[in-house]
């Protein structure tokens, strides 16, 4: 038995919580990680982290490969619905115009990507039904599982099916921190405003991290809903 | 957030005297990194012992190049788990997407992959929480904030937050490890009790 040096961090809690999200980035990652490698004392915290995150229904961080970091979603594309000379019904407000635009890049092949990317041929073509059913399938089956779950809810919502829509978002959600996650909170709030369910809208909405593209919108339709007495 | 530029917990060992703790607190290492990345038990695993192997290669090739194995070994981890990524994909059988399907939309990974009885420990001893600290905790686990965050967007102030935070962490650790601080020693369990 190997008595360990005691840890110099003084705020492994928070560098776990963080690790565990794949919230830390450049230097920070690059240190901590090799410093989790040395250190059982940061070992536990990383295992309680992932066990509070258990514990409070997060899930497993987003898997990043292949595709998201070259995907950009337009968060342009999100349009809130303005009606002259009457104000929007709180359903009307999870209203979008257009749909999220994905700029494709080439991936590596396999019979997975092969389905994601018919799924989002189809998306490209507008057939929701059948973009939603593959990009599913896709992650499911291991395709970049953010972005298929994303561009599947995207899909659902405008075959009509905000339902749907929510459930897929709620996927995104579930993985954690990672590109897609301002945005599924964006859309899932829309689609739970499709659905009458504007308490939860208003929640996820106000979910939504400051400074990312998406957080305008998310707080104007946020104002406007608490404008209608939203809570 | 800030890390001293180089985490002093441990003075590079030379390779060539890596004991066996150290490379048993690598592999673990590793498979957190991995379970993180790859959200599977088993790829983990794969990931961990893939990773300790090729370091010991290396040691046997030139163990005086190596002076930071824990370094040296992360940097192997990233090829391997990014290796493994790729070929999940190529792998993955066609025929397979149904049943997976099913599985994916009715399973989480982490519940099913995580030592159960940790899990269940936390699960325990965060219902013993007041309502107030297992919101914090879930602010700041679920919604991913820091505890300035937090205060800020409550309008609290962030020592608040942060005590609240600490309170609730320490009766978790309690539950988690036996005792108020983390296990210091190599002898602690596996990261999911499963001997390997």
């Amino acid at each position: 038995m190997t008595q360990q040096p005691a840890c110099p961090l003084a705020n492994r809690d928070e560098l776990a919580r963080s690790f565990v999200a794949d919230a830390l980035r450049g230097p920070d990652k690059d240190a901590f990680e090799e410093h989790l490698l040395g250190c059982a004392t940061c070992q536990g915290e990383v295992r309680l982290a992932f066990g509070i995150r258990d514990s409070v229904g997060a899930r497993r961080p987003a898997r990043r490969f292949l595709v998201p970091a070259s995907l950009v979603l337009a968060a342009a594309s999100v349009v809130l619905l303005v009606v002259p000379n009457r104000s929007p019904s709180v359903t009307d407000l999870g209203r979008v115009e257009s749909p999220p635009v994905y700029l494709p890049v080439p991936v590596r092949g396999g019979p997975i990507m092969a389905m994601f990317e018919d799924g989002m041929r189809l998306y490209e073509q507008a057939s929701w039904a059948g973009a939603a059913d593959a990009l599913r399938r896709a992650a499911a089956g291991g395709a970049p599982t953010d972005v298929a779950w994303f561009f599947a809810g995207a899909s659902e919502l405008f075959a009509g099916r905000p339902d749907s829509a929510a459930a897929a978002f709620a996927r995104v959600i579930a993985l954690g921190e990672g590109p897609y996650l301002p945005e599924a909170r964006l859309y899932r709030a829309k689609a739970l405003l499709r659905l009458g369910r504007s308490s939860e809208a208003l929640a996820e909405l106000r979910l939504v991290p400051a400074g990312t593209a998406v957080a305008g919108h998310a707080r104007a339709l946020g104002d406007s809903l608490a404008g209608r007495g939203v809570r | 957030m800030t890390l001293p530029a180089r985490p002093a917990t441990q003075a590079p060992v030379p390779a060539e005297r890596l004991p066996v703790e150290t490379l048993e607190l690598i592999r673990r290492g590793v498979w957190l990194i991995a379970f993180r990345d790859l959200r599977d038990d088993d790829l983990a695993n794969d990931a961990a012992q893939e990773t300790v192997a090729r370091l010991l290669e290396a040691v046997d090739r030139d163990a005086a190049a190596i002076a930071n194995p824990a370094g040296y070994a992360r940097g192997i981890a990233r090829h391997v788990i990014a290796d493994t990524r790729a070929g999940l994909a190529r792998r993955q059988p066609i025929e397979a997407v149904a049943d997976s399907y099913a599985h994916a939309v009715s399973v989480d990974p982490l519940a099913e992959t995580m030592r159960r009885e940790e899990r269940d420990r936390v699960r325990a001893a965060f219902a013993t929480l007041s309502r107030a600290d297992r919101e914090v905790l879930r602010t700041l686990y679920a919604g991913n904030l820091t505890p300035g965050e937090l205060a800020s967007r409550n309008g609290e102030p962030p020592e608040r937050v942060r005590k609240r935070k600490s309170r609730a962490l320490e009766r978790l650790r309690q539950a988690f490890f036996g005792h108020a601080e983390a296990p210091s020693r190599t002898s602690e369990g596996t990261p999911h009790g499963d001997g390997s």
